[in-house]
């Protein structure tokens, strides 16, 4: 009898394994081809030289040229370009965004309007998105020109239109992911806080505090896993940036708001296989260490407490 | 008693700049919208006026452009095909490995769920390059189905916030079917997967417009068969200079009009799901 049940036992258990195994088969193929392999094949490509197929440093050997060389101008600008997105995303983007949440879970009046215009631009496809930002400040016929002028501010107005001069371009990328990126945030850090049990907010009210008391020292700490992911997400944009560029200044003028990302895009369009490859590496290196350093620092700091 | 009335005034201005961003927001949509019926000379003539004469032949204008080879029409199709086929199949082998991972304990069960999430944070610049020649040495560039099958992984965001739902879920009446003797197939059709519909249907909505607006996957790898994303953007670097820019403008209409009718529609489900699973990692 008992030899019975342990046979069947097992059964069942050879029948799960294979139910799992099944259920799995697929994700994890697709993991391991277009993740695991195509990251080692990365590896491969970078030392690879594309007309003898010898395996060498050429690649790293030109990106370091040029990263020092004469001519790296326009790289060393890409770089400073991303690393600006790191402070501009968790230090300008991240707090307003905090402060904005907190103010709309305060019941504006309008709130529920507001929080469905602010999750739109999460809705429209980033063409039309930058299609219309470009209309927008476009030197003939952009409204934000004409409304300039007509205030009398028009010398504010760059000398080759803001997508085309130098000074700005980069500036102009950072005002379109603040313009589109913010309201996403808005809407998913007001979620976090609406999941705070209502009796805290009302012990902290009965004890008196402000407004910017209870932002700080209630509401940050309790949320503060949604934002330590997006602290996290806000720094890998330093490496992941290039679609807003590409499509709003296509890197120009000369380069000036050229992204890493972008940079190594330009390169597999250009079919330089391998040369993307090892530009990419380089920052890989660089990248996952930092960003996981990040995620480590910012776990260290979690107050533990979560809704 | 003082206190209130600095709540009320910080409380004032708060809705004074929501209200100007909710304007940034809306005013190039609405923009676009009036000059969409202008002639192109009446456009350049004055941007701020209404248009004399509501020009609807300009929508109509807007199924004749092409890309190359490629109309309206066919760029309607090539997004359809990557919509449809792209959320079914993301979504069902999320879900099939959101099952197995969060109701059953086996070895490397709690592994994959940290795994799938630094993954999705680790940035890997240059494996673009990789994925390209994958593509061309299977033959699968310019094809539906090489771009199908960069769609359906299974431990995506889908794979996360299915994980959450279904983990949520209870088992009992899985042990119930147990005990009547129904196999682990069974149950997860006949039993889990019922009660997963709402969260599938959100998580597909989410998944649909994503495919919809994405723009690089196809402009990468399907260049021969642009969707109307890709086509759209193809037409504005073309049409920028001497196109007709309200026939444009009609364009990028038509293109919002499946997006905004979905978020219309099920616009409460929508954000509920993005904010539900408040993005913890």
């Amino acid at each position: 009898m008992h030899a019975v049940i342990v046979k069947k036992k097992k059964k069942i258990n050879v029948r799960r394994g294979i139910f799992i195994a099944l259920m799995l088969a697929y994700p994890i193929c697709h993991f391991l081809i277009f993740w695991l392999f195509v990251n080692i094949n990365t590896v491969v490509l970078s030392f690879k030289n594309p007309t003898t197929g010898a395996l060498g440093f050429w690649h790293y050997k030109l990106f370091w040229n040029e990263l020092t060389g004469e001519f790296g101008g326009t790289l060393r600008r890409t770089i400073v370009n991303s690393l600006l997105m790191l402070p501009f995303n968790n230090f300008i983007l991240l707090p307003l965004s905090v402060i904005a949440a907190y103010l709309l879970f305060q019941k504006v009046l309008g709130h529920r309007v507001f929080r469905v215009v602010f999750f739109f631009p999460t809705m429209i496809s980033i063409v039309v998105l930058t299609m219309v930002f470009q209309f927008m400040f476009n030197s003939d016929f952009g409204p934000v020109n004409s409304l300039l002028r007509a205030i009398g501010a028009g010398s504010v107005i760059p000398p080759n239109g803001w997508m085309g001069t130098k000074t700005v371009s980069m500036g102009m990328i950072m005002v379109y992911c603040l313009w589109a990126g913010i309201g996403y945030n808005v809407v998913l850090i007001t979620g976090a806080i609406s999941r705070i049990p209502q009796d805290i907010f009302e012990a902290g009210r009965i004890d008196g505090i402000k407004m910017g008391r209870e932002l700080w020292s209630v509401v940050v700490p309790l949320i503060y896993p949604t934002l330590s992911t997006l602290f996290v997400l806000g720094s890998t944009v330093v490496f992941t940036l290039f679609l807003q560029p590409k499509l709003l200044t296509a890197g120009g003028p000369n380069g000036t708001s050229q992204t890493i990302a972008l940079y190594v895009v330009s390169f597999v369009e250009g079919t330089q296989l391998e040369r993307a490859a090892a530009t990419g590496m380089v920052f890989s290196v660089i990248g996952v260490p930092v960003i996981l350093g990040i995620k480590r620092i910012m776990e260290r700091f979690n107050p533990k407490c979560e809704f | 008693m003082r206190y209130k009335t600095t709540r009320k005034i910080i409380l004032w201005i708060t809705f004074a700049v929501f209200a100007l961003y909710a304007l940034s927001l809306l005013f190039p949509f609405v923009w676009v919208l009036l000059n969409a019926f202008k002639t192109n000379a009446e456009f350049f003539d004055n941007v701020w006026r209404l248009p004399k004469e509501w020009k609807f032949s300009n929508f109509a204008d807007a199924f004749k452009l092409k890309v190359g080879q490629t109309t309206l029409p066919d760029m309607l199709v090539n997004s359809l095909i990557l919509v449809v086929g792209g959320t079914v199949l993301s979504v069902f082998f999320s879900v099939c490995a959101a099952y197995v991972v969060a109701k059953y304990k086996f070895k490397g069960s709690g592994f994959i769920y940290t795994a799938a999430i630094i993954i999705m944070l680790v940035p890997t610049v240059g494996s673009l390059s990789a994925s390209y020649k994958l593509m061309v040495d299977l033959k699968l560039y310019n094809t539906y189905i090489g771009v199908l099958l960069q769609y359906s992984g299974g431990f995506g965001f889908n794979f996360i916030l299915l994980y959450g739902f279904l983990r949520s879920i209870s088992w009992s009446y899985a042990e119930a079917g147990q005990i009547d003797g129904c196999s682990d197939f069974r149950i997860f059709i006949s039993i889990m997967l019922p009660q997963a519909v709402p969260a599938l249907f959100a998580v597909g909505i989410v998944q649909a417009i994503g495919l919809w607006n994405d723009y690089f996957t196809p402009y990468m790898f399907l260049r021969k068969h642009p969707t109307l994303a890709v086509g759209m953007q193809q037409l504005v670097s073309t049409m920028q200079y001497g196109g007709t820019l309200p026939v444009l403008f009609a364009l990028m209409l038509i293109s919002l009009i499946p997006v905004i009718a979905v978020f219309s529609a099920f616009q409460k489900t929508i954000i509920e799901n993005t904010v539900a699973g408040g993005l913890k990692g």
